[in-house]
């Protein structure tokens, strides 16, 4: 891997999961308590050797670059490893990143200054573990220009993704974007087709004149899925790679969290008796920034009045003082007053709820203190009044901020 | 009726020295044994016995510096100090923006002619009194690391530059009937200091309260010329036993500007009444666990979760805790109890208890009035009642730990004559293979 470079997309703005990228790119979205979803990918990188790592950003990514800087500021440019976050520079347009391809190929001088042999294509929003080296290792074995990671999905699914052809050699043939329907099946197994996980591993002397090429043209949407790749099938060697999940369940996690439903399931995962994504896991740990907080709290064991989690995660500096939380996401210093029953929800930091409150299905964005006696997730009309509530009846909270607002005042336990 | 001592206001919102050009240079004697928290004791300083859950005893005196606007910090070890020395590279370490934000750890160096170990508190400072001299300070602060209090290290200097002390000594007021167990100070009114009584059962008590004597905290703050040429003199002396307390404080007594602080009337900033003030010793082993009973109350003596004073220990990359299994005869929750991350309490009850790291709790296991540490594992349907598990401990399925104090005795456990059984630590594997960083 010392001569590999990753360059992981964070840039897109994420606006099926508004409201919460409102004040964030999509790769800081808290997940998981105390992650941001791009830390799972950081994490594989790290789990898989990668120790090169470009980070490009456009949008809103004041949150991400201060989460990359605290958190992943941790290797050493002196022996060559770096993660890095590069801004758009507009050294070779002047105009936003078009789509991805695009995104890489205005950073192609950074990428090529690095002279690295081979370049992986990441994408910062997508929830999965995955050793990297393996699918390096398949693509020097098979001599491969291009080998593109593959998850096995349900052919009626194959609207939301890039699908591809593949023979038995696993040498792909052909591309199919985000089709109705489709004929193409997996060599592997006959009832699912192969769809790109948006996880590219090129040979360095094949990307840059394959992206400088696609930058003249004028009819390009400069997308890797759309533009690049079907193109290349016939004058390249393009492989798929089978995605080999180290979470080393029964069924392979990988999910595109780019919608509030994916989002909040995938977070209820985490949260169920043995998730198919594991936190847990000291051989592929995740890891993260955390500000320091004292260990969780839980007060009041009085009946009617006992501050409990069930089924939940809780980080750090949460109090849960006489209220219940059941199948909740807890990030650090949340708190929870006496007679309130959180359901279902995720909340994020410096979260209050007040005594006497009902939350289910929600996601309460941090800084929220919802006042006693509050109740969401009940009637999704009063809700829809109110706050954002998708078609699936999933409530989100967001603080409202106005501009040169105060800092949130802080309220402590002791006033409960 | 006694006359109550007057309480300050806080002299100011942000904890930073009065003037702000001061220099100041914070010394922390880390080298207690803590022979009475045995077997907590049994491979580490009593500085590095974990407390709260994620902390150990000495993250309360280095946020005390820290958060009091003190960032150059020498902590002296001699005893045990690997587990120490680990935790403050992992923990303490700041980006070094200012080479004069540092926390270094100074292993006792034999730099005596004598070659000798520390001989009393004094014989640390003045072994590494090189230290003192490089930085070049205007005062010096030499406290303890074996206490767990929270103190706003700057009022104490302010009142140390009010008074123009050459010395200050944090006092904190107990009752009468405790003089026996602590160098008690004498003061006068103004708090200038009159004499020292070592452990006597009749020392003076406080001014304007008859009930209560100033009991010597440890905890100093020196103007540096001043405590060079006590070091120096001191050191000549062949009959001293090279101590603050003992040899050299006694000796200014009366004579030099010296000063009781009274730590009543210290200010936390974020707490807003003014509480009994909180400075326990744990040096026992029933000290150590009512002190950690009580941080499970509602509103604990210590507040752990003040925003503004927060206490500062390792991040640890851990986890959330998680809780798992909600059936009526399987049930993972804990109640009235402090949760670390990294914890898994998979259908077990913990109640009353103070977990550390990494801990898990297994089904149809029951912990009550525990203080377990890092990396335990609870078996199922084991019972832990009123017991400290220090790290990596395993409970068989099955087992049960403070019911039959006998058969616990039997099995080599610690028992106190209060019936708090303590299971020593088993080794941590060290992870070679770990992600970096």
């Amino acid at each position: 891997m010392k001569d590999t470079l990753g360059v992981l997309l964070a840039g897109g703005a994420g606006e099926r999961l508004y409201p919460l990228t409102r004040d964030r790119a999509k790769p800081a979205v808290t997940f998981g308590g105390i992650y941001r979803i791009i830390d799972i990918t950081l994490s594989n990188c790290l789990n898989s050797d990668l120790r090169r790592v470009y980070i490009l950003t456009q949008y809103k990514a004041l949150s991400l670059n201060r989460h990359i800087r605290e958190g992943w500021n941790i290797l050493g440019r002196e022996v060559g490893e770096f993660v890095e976050v590069l801004p758009p520079m507009k050294r070779v347009s002047d105009q936003w990143y078009q789509g991805t391809a695009d995104a890489v190929y205005q950073n192609i001088y950074s990428i090529g200054s690095e002279q690295p042999k081979y370049v992986f294509i990441l994408s910062g929003d997508h929830i999965y573990k995955m050793d990297y080296g393996k699918m390096m290792k398949q693509h020097q074995d098979s001599a491969a220009d291009i080998t593109m990671a593959t998850i096995q999905i349900d052919p009626e699914e194959c609207a939301r993704f890039g699908v591809v052809a593949v023979d038995s050699d696993s040498r792909i043939a052909g591309f199919e974007e985000k089709p109705k329907s489709t004929k193409l099946r997996s060599p592997l197994n006959p009832d699912k087709v192969a769809a790109s996980m948006g996880v590219y591993l090129f040979n360095a002397d094949v990307l840059i004149p394959v992206l400088l090429k696609d930058a003249e043209n004028p009819q390009s949407s400069h997308d890797f899925g759309k533009d690049i790749l079907p193109k290349m099938v016939d004058d390249y060697r393009v492989f798929a790679y089978e995605f080999v999940d180290e979470n080393k369940k029964e069924a392979d996690y990988w999910r595109d969290v780019g919608t509030l439903e994916a989002y909040y399931e995938a977070n209820m995962d985490i949260v169920s008796v043995s998730p198919v994504f594991n936190l847990y896991d000291e051989e592929w740990p995740i890891r993260t920034h955390q500000r320091q907080y004292p260990p969780a709290k839980f007060v009041f064991a009085e009946t009617g009045r006992t501050g409990t989690a069930l089924d939940s995660i809780v980080s750090n500096g949460c109090i849960v003082s006489g209220g219940t939380v059941k199948n909740c996401v807890l990030s650090p210093d949340v708190r929870v007053n006496s007679y309130s029953e959180v359901d279902q929800s995720i909340l994020f930091s410096h979260v209050s709820v007040g005594r006497r409150c009902r939350i289910r299905r929600a996601i309460i964005d941090r800084d929220v203190h919802l006042p006693e006696g509050t109740t969401i997730g009940f009637d999704a009309e009063a809700d829809r009044q109110r706050y954002f509530v998708t078609e699936t009846g999933i409530t989100v909270v967001t603080r409202d901020y106005s501009l040169f607002e105060n800092p949130v005042t802080v309220d402590y336990f002791t006033t409960e | 009726m006694p006359k109550k001592t007057k309480i300050a206001e806080p002299e100011s919102k942000f904890a930073a020295p009065a003037t702000s050009h001061l220099k100041v240079l914070g010394i922390i004697l880390a080298g207690g044994k803590g022979t009475r928290l045995y077997p907590l004791t049994r491979e580490r300083a009593k500085p590095a016995v974990p407390f709260g859950g994620k902390y150990r005893i000495i993250d309360f005196v280095l946020s005390n510096f820290v958060n009091s606007g003190i960032h150059s910090i020498y902590v002296l070890t001699q005893f045990r100090s690997q587990s120490l020395l680990q935790h403050l590279s992992e923990g303490w370490q700041f980006g070094g923006l200012l080479k004069s934000h540092f926390i270094t750890h100074v292993p006792a160096q034999m730099r005596s002619e004598s070659e000798s170990w520390y001989q009393g508190t004094a014989d640390a400072i003045f072994q590494n009194m090189n230290l003192i001299e490089q930085s070049d300070p205007h005062l010096v602060a030499i406290f303890g690391g074996d206490h767990i209090y929270r103190m706003n290290v700057a009022s104490m200097i302010d009142f140390h530059l009010a008074k123009q002390a050459e010395v200050s000594v944090a006092a904190i007021p107990v009752p009468k009937a405790h003089a026996v167990e602590f160098g008690v100070i004498e003061a006068g009114d103004d708090g200038r200091i009159m004499a020292f009584h070592e452990k006597k059962r009749d020392a003076p008590t406080m001014p304007g309260d008859p009930g209560r004597v100033y009991a010597s905290m440890g905890n100093y703050i020196f103007s540096t010329r001043t405590l060079l040429d006590l070091l120096n003199t001191d050191a000549k002396h062949p009959g001293s036993r090279h101590d603050f307390g003992m040899d050299i404080l006694p000796k200014l007594a009366g004579k030099a500007p010296i000063y009781a602080y009274n730590f009543e009337t210290n200010r936390i900033p974020g707490e807003a009444e003014p509480s009994t003030p909180y400075w326990r010793d744990v040096g026992t082993i029933d000290a150590y666990y009512e002190a950690s009973m009580d941080l499970n109350h509602v509103k604990p003596d210590l507040n752990l979760y003040n925003r503004e004073w927060p206490v500062r220990s390792t991040s640890y990359p851990d986890p959330p805790a998680k809780f798992v299994f909600d059936e009526d005869k399987r049930r993972g929750v804990a109640i009235d109890s402090i949760v670390s991350g990294g914890c898994i309490v998979s259908g077990g009850v913990v109640r009353k208890s103070v977990l550390g790291r990494a801990i898990r709790i297994h089904t149809g296991a029951l912990v009550e009035g525990c203080v377990i540490m890092d990396n335990c594992d609870i078996g199922r349907h084991a019972k832990v009642r009123r017991a400290i598990l220090d790290k990596n401990v395993r409970i068989p399925p099955d087992t049960t730990v403070g019911y039959d104090l006998d058969a616990d005795r039997a099995r080599g456990w610690h028992v106190t004559e209060s019936g708090i059984v303590v299971i020593g630590r088993e080794h941590s594997p060290v992870p070679m293979a770990a992600m970096s960083a």
